[in-house]
């Protein structure tokens, strides 16, 4: 927990309706489950990439790094209280740059992009695997057309508790490629920021967990957020065995040569100007039933 | 020849923190599939277990080899004698010392051949981006990659080699027990956001219906195999149990299961579907029974020495 605002006292232990032992248990969850632990990641270890490998990867990510903080801003209005608020603005004001120069996550992702091989004009122009852009409107949709516990799973215990051990993975595989500290902050910067995120959105997640229903509507957001995820890394991997077949074999068909257009950033970015016209609904799996308590 | 691969007595030298000792293989090898994060230790010790049931290691290779010698017989009986490698993915030869072998063989230029019949970007394109790399690895010390063999999910060679194997799976069976028997045809599952940009579904799809016409099998139903358990998304449906499931509400008492997605027995055929399936099926009272992959079957490698011909 780092200095500065702290709003409201963290709930009592032996009152909290079993508030604790149940973000306990979801981060167990969480830590385990195949979005974070993806072979996409943690391949890098024996299986070395390349930084063209990243230029794929990153022109895919990148479209996340700039919507996350929308996620917040539209979850913010959805907050039944000045306290839950709190919780919230303080993660977004982060997020936005406080404590990175000033420079929000996509500024800082973008020099990441360059090392990676990206002309600035080229970052909004590629076309996005739809894995990523189903990642980005599922996302929107929790936080803006489910109960604000499912809101708050979603950003809380399904990216903040989960990006540190992804990225931990990921920072791997980019020293293995050859980028130095530098290029590579964000991943470094965002993975300290993101173990105080979690800590910060762990006390408004004990506040309100303290029913088996707020519980159930916190792991569902969760669920589906890290669904999503495992998704999306499925999608960046199709994407990086495709390009990188076809810039080294461009006479042969790639698997997905028959496969239907797709958007551009820009594309996706018009598309969501309104988050309540939503396009349709994922085919997502139901997340699994909740486990039994000990 | 480029494929999946599978372990084999020896270490593989690619993990840092492998124990170096025997029986190491079948983690390591789990591992690099997965991804070697401790994260998902869990997860390659069940797999692992699949192969330490079965002795510790895979066929996988070996009956890879033998394809490989019997299509280079047969482009030498075909007068276009050429040397073979065989290149896996995720266990030694790796592809970089397969196209070692065969420029210190002399050889200039290679055809790639991906063992997989069915396309999508974590088979095709990803071989052939392994290809890649180890020409690049090698540098001036690779032969050219010049061609890449044409896919063969609808050939006849390969349909044909599928139908001998049904029929010698049922080898003493009158005609009336095929046709009342249930036809189940099988390949690996992919996870959906993979399936939805290739066509590995509907080749797939393809290949069981040309093998079932060729078997003469009124009925025939196609299952996917291997999901992982834990996954949170959709992959390939339906799946093996699912379809054996109805099969038996259906009061099918005996089904005849062909791995036709994939190309040897080796541990997911021999495990998933010998073990796993049997037992899923034995519960439900039916008995299963399953035709042997193509493997070097004649057809199937003729086939393969006629598209190579044609590059």
């Amino acid at each position: 927990m780092s200095e500065g605002v702290r709003p409201g006292a963290p709930p009592d232990h032996a009152t909290d309706g079993g508030a604790r032992a149940f973000l306990r248990a979801l981060r167990q969850e969480v830590a385990h489950h195949p979005a974070v632990g993806h072979s996409l990641l943690g391949r890098g270890k024996i299986d070395p990439r390349a930084r063209a490998d990243f230029k794929i990867f990153s022109g895919q990510h990148y479209a996340l790094v700039g919507t996350f903080t929308r996620y917040l801003e539209l979850l913010l209005l959805q907050a039944p209280s000045s306290q839950a608020k709190l919780w919230l603005a303080r993660v977004l004001i982060d997020e936005y740059g406080e404590r990175s120069d000033q420079e929000d996550h996509a500024t800082h992702y973008r020099r990441f992009m360059r090392a990676c091989g990206w002309d600035e004009a080229q970052m909004d122009q590629v076309r996005l695997h739809p894995a990523v852009c189903s990642f980005i409107i599922e996302h929107l949709r929790l936080v803006t057309q489910r109960p604000f516990l499912v809101g708050l799973g979603a950003v809380g215990p399904g990216h903040e508790w989960a990006i540190p051990a992804m990225f931990a993975e990921i920072i791997t595989g980019l020293e293995r490629a050859g980028f130095a500290p530098a290029e590579i902050g964000y991943f470094t910067l965002h993975t300290a920021q993101d173990v105080d995120h979690a800590n910060w959105l762990e006390e408004a997640l004990a506040v309100f967990a303290t029913t088996p229903e707020a519980q159930a509507e916190i792991r569902l957001g969760c669920q589906l957020s890290l669904a999503a995820r495992e998704r999306l890394w499925w999608g960046i991997s199709d994407k990086l065995n495709s390009e990188r077949m076809l810039a080294r074999f461009p006479g042969v068909r790639s698997a997905t040569h028959d496969a239907p257009g797709e958007m551009t950033l820009l594309e996706l970015r018009a598309l969501l100007q309104r988050p309540w016209d939503l396009p349709a609904p994922l085919d997502a799996a139901p997340p699994p039933a909740l486990p039994a308590r000990s | 020849m480029l494929g999946f691969g599978g372990p084999t007595p020896g270490c593989c030298e690619r993990r840092s923190h492998c124990s170096r000792q025997p029986g190491c293989e079948a983690e390591c090898f789990v591992a690099g599939i997965l991804g070697d994060n401790p994260l998902r230790a869990q997860r390659v010790a069940q797999i692992s277990a699949h192969y330490h049931e079965l002795g510790g290691f895979s066929p996988y290779n070996e009956l890879t080899l033998a394809q490989a010698r019997a299509l280079a017989e047969e482009l030498a009986r075909r007068g276009r004698r050429m040397p073979i490698a065989c290149g896996f993915r995720h266990w030694r030869p790796w592809a970089v010392t397969a196209l070692r072998q065969l420029h210190e063989q002399g050889c200039r230029a290679v055809a790639v051949l991906v063992m997989a019949p069915h396309q999508s970007t974590v088979s095709w394109d990803w071989y052939l981006k392994l290809a890649a790399e180890a020409s690049e690895e090698l540098g001036a010390g690779s032969p050219h990659l010049a061609g890449v063999v044409a896919p063969w999910w609808q050939e006849a060679g390969f349909i044909s080699a599928i139908t001998a194997r049904l029929f010698e799976a049922t080898a003493g069976w009158s005609a009336e027990r095929r046709q009342a028997a249930g036809l189940i045809f099988t390949a690996h599952a992919i996870p959906r956001p993979v399936e939805q940009t290739s066509p590995y579904r509907s080749q797939f799809i393809q290949t069981a219906a040309l093998a079932a016409a060729a078997f003469g099998h009124p009925a025939h139903q196609i299952a996917f195999q291997s999901q992982p358990q834990d996954s949170g998304i959709p992959w390939s449906s339906p799946d093996i149990e699912s379809v054996l499931t109805a099969a038996a509400q259906q009061g099918q008492r005996e089904v005849l299961v062909c791995a036709a997605g994939f190309l040897v027995d080796h541990t997911e055929v021999l495990y998933d579907l010998d073990r796993e399936a049997v037992q899923i099926a034995a519960r439900l009272g039916i008995t299963l029974v399953r035709a042997r992959c193509v493997h070097d079957h004649p057809d199937f490698i003729a086939m393969l020495a006629a598209r190579i011909a044609t590059l």
